[in-house]
């Protein structure tokens, strides 16, 4: 037994609980004359009585399973005025005593009820019928499947379902193929409790349906007409109740895992085989000819507004502090977030206008995350083939676009396997290959490589490294080097605006944001040249510039406090530390210095600095 | 706020327990009584008019179908008067020792049609009752067992909708229309008067139903309250609520 994790009172509590649950069970079942049970339970009213309720509990529990999954559904995920209030409602039936739900429901459906007359016209009588029963169960047994679904779907989040809208598929592709399975476990737990409900459903079932042997007499009323007679007979009838719900429940169970089983084993043995034709007619699938993307939008809530215009086949890297709106610029394009006013284009396809805004489903555009975000209840192949099949893809055709791109991003040899069973590095490559086999003109990409350990990243980089070579695609980072392997050119955001674009190499080189220059691990410097000096705050450096106003970058690493025949004296004005290094600022400048060295400085000191000429780029400004 | 009353509560407690507390239990002798659900109209008062002719007594009501009684009794509940719908009932209670002496004749009650304010089916008799949506009691409880021995009597056999479980079922299904008509006891519709119409008919007197009462206490009080009940005063009560001589 494993009690790691559990106080003790709290197992003594859960004993104390398990007792008074199992005790009075145990009470009834010592009472009972068991040679009595027999006949008893074989006799025509008990017969028709576990028949009706079994038929009529099942009935409801479809009903409450077809109306309770949409409004959990709309409950967890839409959101609308009168909500709360709506969600109270739902769960009235939980504290209506049932008695009191039947005297509504009469009030609803009977003869002289709101609808009855209608039910009249019609010719169909509710009361005192089986389908009044179903209605009774149904009311008081929906509560209980909303209420477990809808929870399990707010845990659930809404982060799966969003990719899946971004690999192409439609809202009802995404329920069924995303939503439900994951929600599955929920689902069965809701749907055996609204069952065990409707099995044990008494007093609306009374009020509202009657009692009449074979048409609405199910077995909790049997056992209440016979306890009138004799006790004995009524417990001896609750324990066949029990008796026959644990068997319906367990049995469901079986069917479940059944089901799972047969959907595995025989798939496997089978996609193997395939796979292997297919690896060879793999290369028909070739990348799609690259598109361009351009942009031009405004978010006022959010200050924001940017145009930005991507060339055919050009992957651009955006950076920018936190705040800058990189995850506005990406909630724009794959569709989550709609803009004020503006426009964006994929190739010949509008994303948005003035007038239309196309479903993130509908839209050429695939998003990858720092989270993998892999299906879990999916193998890896399965949530490769997703996009493909969105798309319309057959079967076979999707298996085939799947390999391919397992193969392109290197990971064809994870195909079988389950995405939990897969390391960050594994399961990214995987993500790669499925928002790839969705076949986007444009690639979104979001700190793709940022939560993976240092041994995994080299490997996705030089893949995807690869994979964008030809590709438009637009990649949001906070590291220089993967910009520069990566982006042919650099955005850099700053509080909801673009601050500058450059090709890497020159961006951080020469760069004109202290973003910009502090990713570059620069200083960035506004002075002005001058008779062969770079002229910042009072400290002239010689460097051979034109004159006027310039930037001057400065690398702390190459900069020296010794004196030299350039060096100047300056005081040190803080002092900052930096992990394996420390910063010394000293008035406009710094100096990257060993942490030994710089425990020797205190602020005020006046040093020798001297300035290399590696150390320092200027350009105009 | 909470503290003090939490304060409050310890304080009354210890004083009960230190036998502080005005002895309520030794000033008021009380005798408790089970009765039949469809006594419902009548103990209450039975009770007033027992308490202002014994002053300083208690009388504690406890009212359920007559089979739950019975099993709380043979469980060991402690109440010293039972009454019972029927003799079936009693039967039971005496079967497991529980009386002090045999149980007496309380009253008697006739089954009586019931229908919808207005009598929209326009019921008259009972042989109207066979091609009418009809409610009744199940025959496994008093009112049913008495509505299956009309039947006999009559000749004329019933096709229910429903078979409820006890008199309230059914009043609420007719009350509400469903049913063009139920049968219950003559004082159940004289009891919901506003909500339903009673159409009697003669054969009811085949299928009368007998209450009993007995003591299952064996303080005086007990004894007194039976007799009050058996009295002319209770008869007079009884008598006014529909329920037939003994």
């Amino acid at each position: 037994m494993k009690t790691a994790l559990v106080p003790r009172w709290v197992l003594a509590l859960a004993a104390v609980g398990a007792v008074f649950v199992v005790l009075p069970i145990v009470a009834m079942a010592l009472r009972l004359d068991w040679t009595q049970l027999g006949p008893l339970v074989a006799s025509a009213e008990a017969r028709d009585a576990l028949l009706l309720s079994l038929r009529t509990s099942l009935a409801s529990t479809v009903l409450c399973v077809v109306l309770g999954v949409p409004m959990a559904l709309v409950l967890a995920r839409v959101r609308f005025p009168g909500q709360r209030m709506l969600r109270a409602i739902v769960l009235l039936p939980l504290v209506l005593p049932p008695v009191v739900g039947g005297i509504a429901l009469l009030y609803t459906f009977g003869r002289r009820g709101l609808l009855g007359g209608a039910f009249e016209v019609l010719g169909v009588q509710i009361a005192f019928s089986t389908l009044a029963v179903v209605i009774a169960q149904t009311f008081v047994a929906l509560p209980f499947l909303v209420l477990s679904l809808e929870g399990a779907l707010r845990a659930i989040g809404t982060r799966y379902e969003e990719v899946a809208a971004t690999l192409g598929a439609r809202p009802t592709r995404v329920l069924r193929r995303v939503t439900l399975p994951l929600a599955l476990p929920a689902l069965l737990s809701g749907t055996v409790l609204s069952f065990a409900r409707a099995l044990g459903e008494f007093g609306a079932t009374l009020t509202f349906a009657g009692s009449l042997q074979g048409v609405t007499r199910t077995m909790p009323l049997e056992i209440y007409l016979q306890r009138e007679l004799d006790p004995d007979a009524a417990i001896a009838l609750s324990l066949l109740l029990v008796v026959v719900a644990l068997v319906v429940v367990a049995l469901a169970g079986r069917l479940d895992a059944r089901a799972a089983r047969l959907q595995s084993a025989p798939a496997r043995v089978e996609r193997r085989a395939r796979e292997r034709e297919q690896q060879r007619q793999s290369a028909r699938w070739n990348t799609p000819e690259p598109v361009a993307l351009a942009l031009e939008a405004s978010v006022a809530d959010r200050g924001w507004q940017v145009a930005l215009d991507v060339a055919p086949g050009d992957t651009v890297a955006v950076v920018g502090p936190n705040g800058a709106g990189k995850s506005t610029l990406l909630g724009l394009l794959a569709g989550g977030l709609r803009a004020d006013s503006g426009r964006a284009t994929v190739g010949g396809t509008v994303l948005f206008d003035g007038r239309a805004h196309l479903a993130p489903h509908q839209r050429p555009v695939a998003i990858l995350h720092q989270d993998p975000l892999l299906f879990p209840h999916l193998s890896v192949l399965e949530n490769v083939e997703f996009g493909p099949r969105s798309r319309g893809m057959s079967r076979l055709e999707a298996r085939a676009a799947a390999c391919t791109w397992l193969a392109e991003a290197d990971a064809l040899d994870l195909a079988e396997r389950m995405p939990r069973s897969l390391s960050g590095g594994q399961a990214q490559r995987v993500a790669v290959a499925r928002a790839l086999a969705a076949e986007p003109g444009v690639l979104l990409l979001d700190e793709p490589l940022s939560s993976l350990d240092v041994a995994a990243a080299p490997g996705i980089r030089s893949m995807l490294a690869r994979v964008l070579a030809d590709r438009t695609a637009v990649l949001v980072t906070h590291d220089v080097y993967d910009a520069h392997v990566l982006a042919d050119r650099v955005v850099v955001l700053d509080r909801g605006h673009v601050a500058e674009v450059r090709p890497p190499a020159e961006l951080f080189a020469r760069p004109r944001t202290r973003f910009a220059a502090q990713l570059a691990g620069l200083e960035l410097l506004e002075g002005r040249m001058h008779d062969g000096a770079f002229e910042v705050d009072g400290v002239a450096l010689p460097v051979d510039a034109a004159d006027g106003p310039a930037w001057g970058a400065l690398a702390p690493d190459a900069v020296r406090l010794e004196a030299t025949d350039t060096s100047v004296d300056l005081a040190v004005t803080l002092i900052e530390p930096r992990g394996d290094h420390v910063r010394v600022h000293l008035g406009p400048l710094a100096a990257d210095v060993r942490p030994a060295d710089a425990a020797r400085l205190a602020v005020g000191d006046v040093v020798p600095v001297t300035v290399p000429a590696q150390a320092l780029t200027v350009y105009g400004r | 706020m909470l503290r003090a009353a939490l304060a409050a509560g310890a304080v009354a407690g210890a004083l009960v327990v230190s036998g502080c507390a005005p002895a309520a239990a030794e000033q008021e002798a009380s005798v408790t009584v089970f009765a039949a659900a469809s006594l419902t109209g009548v103990f209450p008062e039975l009770a007033e008019r027992f308490e202002a002719e014994y002053p300083g007594t208690r009388v504690e009501l406890s009212f359920a179908g007559s089979s739950d009684l019975a099993v709380q009794l043979v469980e060991g509940a402690p109440a010293d008067v039972f009454a019972s719908a029927d003799e079936a009932t009693m039967q039971r209670v005496a079967d497991a020792g529980l009386l002090q002496e045999p149980a007496a004749s309380l009253a008697t009650n006739a089954l009586e049609i019931a229908v919808p304010v207005g009598n929209p089916a326009g019921i008259a008799s009972f042989a109207d009752l066979a091609d009418a949506t009809v409610v009744v009691c199940a025959p496994q409880v008093p009112c049913g067992a008495a509505t299956e021995r009309v039947e006999q009597a009559t000749g004329i056999a019933l096709s229910p909708v429903s078979e409820e479980p006890s008199v309230t079922s059914v009043l609420g299904k007719v009350a509400a229309g469903e049913a063009d008509a139920g049968l219950v006891y003559r004082t159940d519709v004289l009891a919901a008067a506003d909500r339903v119409e009673g159409v009697p008919f003669p054969e009811s007197s085949g299928a009368v139903n007998r209450y009993l009462i007995g003591r299952t206490g064996e303080s005086a009080l007990a004894r007194d309250f039976v007799d009050f009940v058996l009295g002319p005063e209770g008869r007079d009560v009884l008598d006014a609520a529909g329920f037939g001589a003994p």
